[in-house]
């Protein structure tokens, strides 16, 4: 059995997948169109594009290119690059729970950046360096934990669960006993969030989405074959652990340095590749299918988040957690269906 | 969605000046002898130079539209006589505030959330400075809202330093004399009720109490605090020996467990917290007194525990609550 004919697809499905594409990218182009154009001061299509080619009033430039274009950029790169992560990690665990978000990685990496933060720096490189520290660190801790009866099934997960719990507490300590200052900037920055996002994040974030997508698409033939299990992945050529600590250190690299850049955004990894596989039907986990769902979701929940309550705007996070306890609730009832 | 994506001409107007002016006034300012031009036209003159956290910067002389979006700052506006056209939305907290101050803020644009500016609305209203806070607006924060209108941010000594707090804010907003006036007259209401009122206040032990960060908890305003800066440093009102005099974070109050009320108040002989303008207290205030183990205090048998109106952040407001406390602690304590 070759890796071609495991992931072959009959004409029809890719017939199907291909107009989902189309749609799902009109879709994201959108949002992004609506993202740039409304807001507190609603600016015309016309104009917006005029702004983005560097004519028009020099206040809609500012607007357009200086405050929403780097939101609705990130936004998607953010989206997707959380999505990627939480696939690659349900994979490795096998589990659709195994996001990010459950297994304690997010928390860890909030952790890293907290510590950074309440150590007086709020630089770009100091931020990433504290919340990928984070992150690989709470990953090690979760996979030590479960090493000796295996990394699979649900024990991995309470284990995830119970270090969330843990890092929660550990945050809050932090919180506490952080300065006034730091301490507000910490609590709203924790509430994951796009509002203050600007563009000095830019480069970093779309050189680690892409480098990070590359990544993911050379495991991505391997973790394809590990889906149908590790024996079967070893005889076809796979080597597990060597698979697995790869895709560990890119999802977690994924994950912190958007933690870094915009806090801790819960379930888009959760949600993002188990509606990808849905919608797009697939058998083996849709990476790029993934990323698009992440960022249409990412962008979606910003665009309610920043124009739902305005001018009061909630922190983006709050919305996806929102519609990641809609997808967990509805995720439930589906498993209990099933069952009957 | 046409109607949505459609922008009124007054907004993009107001839009475009709220961008541009600044630029323009910036640039003015930025231009060799602006400030000191020879032919007497106002447009030279029309700016000044005034020292912020964050560094100097350039702001009108005579700002008419002046935007405040820390949550302490615009009533330190109010106390200047000057107007605000923007602020944070204060809808969860409106109770509290006196009916003067809940119309000074009517008009006022809505701006986003406490530590959450959104510039979009604040740019629409179109402000030709902004003042704030350094312990709500960050240097990120700063060089974005500078992008608006030129930003004075001002910090004092500590959070409840509304003496060094309102004298920068009255630079920056050329209204010192009003600021000065002010000054004047609390210090002469100050001094006279601490004299009317010595052996009153020598004769008590004072701490000022209120909600605490959670449920369970109560907290304590240090000397560092706007209202314990007046009650300790300006009033001289002696605060209890388990009272903590000072915190490392900065906020002006200490949170702490209810199981330490009895060991902090020990020895306190009034109380003071706060209170809505209508009488009532918050809920979360009412719930620490209400509390088995604050009833057993010397100032709940006594029943000296008084609610006051005034939230201080001014020379005017601390005014006020001077007065407050004179008609309802002081004199009757006296009596």
């Amino acid at each position: 059995m070759s890796i071609a004919s495991v992931i072959a697809v009959p004409f029809a499905t890719r017939r199907r997948r291909r107009i989902i594409w189309i749609a799902s990218s009109f879709v994201l182009l959108a949002l992004a169109i609506a993202g740039l154009s409304l807001g507190d001061a609603a600016i015309p299509v016309p104009d917006v594009f005029a702004a983005l080619f560097g004519r028009g009033e020099a206040g809609t430039r500012l607007i357009v290119v200086g405050w929403r274009l780097p939101r609705v950029v990130l936004g998607a790169a953010i989206g997707a690059m959380l999505a990627l992560s939480g696939a690659l990690f349900q994979v490795i665990t096998r589990n659709p729970l195994g996001s990010p978000d459950i297994l304690g990685f997010s928390a860890g990496a909030y952790t890293g950046a907290l510590l950074v933060i309440i150590g007086g720096s709020v630089s770009t490189v100091a931020l990433t360096a504290g919340a990928v520290g984070g992150g690989i660190a709470s990953a090690a801790l979760v996979f030590a934990l479960v090493a000796w009866r295996g990394a699979g099934g649900t024990r991995l997960i309470i284990v995830g669960i119970a270090l969330t719990a843990m890092l929660g507490a550990v945050n809050t300590m932090i919180e506490l006993a952080a300065d006034d200052v730091v301490a507000h900037t910490a609590a709203i920055w924790g509430a994951g969030s796009l509002n203050g996002i600007d563009g000095r994040w830019m480069p970093l974030i779309l050189i680690t989405f892409v480098l990070g997508g590359l990544a993911v698409a050379a495991l991505a033939p391997g973790l394809t074959l590990y889906e149908l299990g590790e024996d079967r992945a070893t005889s076809l050529g796979v080597r597990p652990v060597r698979l697995r600590i790869t895709a560990m250190l890119v999802g977690v690299v994924l994950l912190a340095v958007t933690i870094a850049a915009a806090g801790p955004i819960a379930f888009v990894a959760l949600a993002a590749p188990q509606i990808a596989r849905r919608v797009w039907r697939s058998g083996p986990m849709p990476f790029a299918a993934s990323a698009m769902t992440g960022a249409v979701l990412l962008m979606f929940s910003d665009l309610l988040a920043a124009r739902l309550f305005a001018p009061t705007m909630l922190p983006t996070g709050l919305v996806t957690i929102g519609i990641g306890g809609l997808y967990l609730a509805w995720m439930l009832s589906a498993a209990n269906r099933r069952r009957r | 969605m046409e109607i949505l994506l459609r922008p009124s001409p007054r907004l993009r107007a107001v839009l475009a000046a709220a961008i541009i002016i600044p630029l323009v006034l910036t640039a003015t300012a930025c231009a060799p002898d602006a400030d000191s031009s020879s032919d007497g036209g106002a447009d030279g003159a029309d700016t000044i130079v005034v020292d912020s956290v964050y560094g100097e910067v350039t702001v009108p002389a005579s700002p008419e539209r002046v935007a405040a979006i820390s949550y302490d700052t615009p009533w330190q506006v109010m106390s200047l006589d000057l107007p605000v056209v923007a602020a944070i939305d204060y809808t969860q907290w409106i109770d509290g505030y006196t009916e003067d101050q809940q119309a000074y803020i009517a008009e006022a644009a809505k701006v986003g959330s406490y530590g959450e500016v959104n510039f979009e609305a604040l740019a629409g209203a179109a402000p030709d400075v902004i003042v704030g806070d350094a312990y709500e607006v960050d240097e990120a924060t700063f060089t974005r809202l500078s992008e608006i209108a030129p930003t004075v941010i001002v910090g004092g000594d500590d959070r409840g330093d509304w003496q060094s707090i309102t004298e920068d804010l009255a630079t920056a907003l050329g209204a010192h004399d009003t600021w000065e006036e002010a000054k004047t007259s609390y210090e002469a209401r100050r001094d006279e009720v601490k004299e009317q009122y010595a052996d009153v206040i020598a004769a008590n032990t004072w701490a000022n109490f209120s909600l605490g960060n959670e449920a369970g908890q109560f907290s304590i305003q240090l000397p560092g605090g706007s209202t314990g800066n007046l009650i300790v440093n300006e009033m001289g009102l002696a605060y209890g020996d388990g009272i903590p005099l000072d915190a490392d974070d900065g906020s002006g109050y200490v949170s702490l467990p209810l199981e330490q009320i009895g060991a902090t108040l020990a020895g306190v002989t009034v109380g003071l917290t706060y209170e809505n303008p209508d009488g009532t207290k918050m809920p979360a205030i009412q719930d620490v007194i209400d509390s088995s183990l604050f009833q057993q205090l010397e100032i709940a048998k006594t029943g000296q525990v008084y609610g006051l109106v005034s939230s201080v952040t001014d020379y005017r407001t601390a005014e006020d609550w001077i007065d407050e406390l004179t008609t309802k602690v002081l004199e009757p304590l006296s009596q």
